[in-house]
């Protein structure tokens, strides 16, 4: 259109590039469809459904808003966006703290680099899930290798189940996570830093810049978009996380493990309130859609302002 | 119940529960099986389990005895169920007459089923294992609690229940178990589709 529009030649440029807009759609439909199919629909049936009392079985129920406003009071739903906000940030942190010392140190061309990546980066492409009960065993009290072992080296007197109190099992799942999920920030981490060109770090090395000082002002500028991104994807990732909790703990103890994702599968397909499943995670859309736009904003490039 | 609970915590106290049972979400259910456990508290259902598929273990049934003396036990959990609208309904009811025939409640029995008649229990146990005796006693002395809710008050890994039993017998603050449980039950119920 806007060709069209700018270009006041009639006839035949007029119909080609009319022609040539439609081939573009074409090209696009297939995804189109998919994305119309698997997200825009699910996500306006899901609007439709927070809008009812939806039982598993029997007829839905229009209640208006009340699934909405039922959330303020409800204790549970609250409890768990307070632990997934904890859990968030302790995560996000410590797999950043980890990353970027991890990506610094295979930027550097070193003898065995790619051996360091590989292993970094090995137990990224172990699933959620079966990295989930991998550590479930490792922490088992009785089989697994934690406990034991500290057993056998003599620093606790009996085996201690590291799953049974809300630290050992916190601690328990973050380092999991952690260990599964730093090579991927790392990856990311490392193509940002090799997309600064080696020149200004060597100019800022002949000003006389020092380590921390080039780190400080001329890496981290530069890491903006690479950052942006990372930070979304873990913290979207962090925000959305269930298995682990689900697996390792089963939300214990004491339910104090519950994410909002649990709390809506718990909603939805242990209690059934599907209804109510649908409006939770609508307000979980909402809230992700705004932390990602809020980060972007954050971390704007300079001349994007 | 605040002895029961008070009887289980000495029992963590003494050392006399493995370390194990504090994260135990049900997955190993039938732990009995592997010959490593004592004692279990598990519903008569695992009496028919242990007679028919694993003939190699000894063990004994008895209720659950109470503080002073008395047991306690409590029937119930399964029901069967017959959708609105069904166009078979003669054939779930000639199928629920079956199941509580004589004949029917036999089958069951015999297939590790405990029975639910129990004036016709003697003879549907009549040449059986006689530890599924016990599961009939039990139910002389059984409550059954009923709620429409059950799977979210009692059953569920998550239910108010389970986490009581689990801040009360291994927590420290006994009386705030209770009173979240209390608290967590009535939410339940207050919020449960009208």
């Amino acid at each position: 259109m806007t060709i069209a529009a700018v270009a006041p030649v009639a006839g035949a440029t007029r119909r080609r590039s009319k022609a040539h807009q439609w081939k573009g759609l074409l090209y696009i439909a297939p995804a189109m469809v998919l994305v119309l199919v698997f997200f825009v629909l699910p996500v306006l049936f899901t609007v439709w459904m927070s809008f009812h009392n939806w039982p598993l079985m029997g007829q839905p129920k229009w209640i208006g808003l009340r699934n909405y406003s039922r959330m303020l009071s409800d204790t549970r739903f609250l409890s768990a966006i307070g632990f997934t906000a904890f859990y968030t940030v302790i995560v996000t942190v410590a797999i950043f703290a980890l990353a970027f010392p991890l990506a610094l140190f295979v930027e550097r061309e070193r003898r065995g680099v790619g051996v360091y990546r590989s292993i970094f980066f090995l137990p990224v492409v172990v699933g959620l899930a079966t990295a989930s009960l991998l550590w479930t065993w490792l922490a088992n009290v009785d089989s697994g290798l934690f406990s034991p072992a500290l057993r056998a080296l003599g620093l606790t007197e009996h085996s201690i189940n590291l799953l049974a109190t809300f630290e050992g099992a916190f601690t328990t799942i973050v380092v999991m996570v952690v260990w599964k999920i730093v090579g991927f920030t790392m990856i990311l981490l490392l193509t940002g830093l090799q997309a600064i060109p080696s020149d200004l770090t060597e100019a800022a090395r002949i000003d006389g810049a020092g380590r921390w000082q080039r780190f400080r002002h001329l890496t981290l500028p530069l890491m903006r978009r690479t950052l942006a991104l990372a930070l979304i994807l873990s913290i979207t990732g962090s925000v959305l996380a269930f298995d682990q909790f689900y697996i390792m703990t089963s939300g214990g103890p004491q339910n104090s493990m519950i994410s909002v994702v649990y709390y809506i599968f718990n909603q939805s397909f242990v209690s059934f309130h599907l209804g109510y499943g649908a409006a939770l995670s609508i307000v979980l859309l909402i809230a992700l859609v705004a932390l990602s736009v809020a980060q972007l904003w954050l971390l704007r490039v300079e001349d994007e302002r | 119940m605040r002895a029961a609970v008070d009887a289980y915590r000495t029992m963590v106290e003494k050392d006399l529960v493995p370390e194990s049972a504090a994260t135990d979400n049900g997955v190993n259910f039938l732990s009995f099986t592997n010959g490593k456990i004592g004692q279990q508290s598990i519903g008569a259902f695992s009496i028919g389990s242990l007679v028919n598929d694993h003939p190699e273990i000894n063990f004994g049934v008895t209720l659950i005895p109470g503080i002073e003396g008395g047991a306690s036990s409590f029937a119930g959990g399964d029901n069967i169920v017959v959708t609105a609208g069904t166009p078979k309904l003669s054939a779930v009811q000639e199928f629920i007459e079956f199941a509580y025939s004589p004949e029917g409640q036999k089958i069951l029995a015999q297939n590790g089923s405990i029975p639910t008649r129990l004036d016709i229990a003697d003879q549907t146990l009549e040449g059986l294992d006689p530890r599924l005796q016990v599961a009939v006693d039990a139910i002389d002395v059984a409550k059954t609690p009923y709620t429409l809710l059950f799977n979210d008050l009692i059953n569920s890994a998550n239910s108010p229940w389970a986490t009581f039993t689990n801040a009360a017998i291994f927590g420290d603050d006994v009386d705030g178990a209770f009173a979240t449980a209390q608290d967590d039950m009535q939410a339940i119920i207050d919020n449960a589709a009208p």
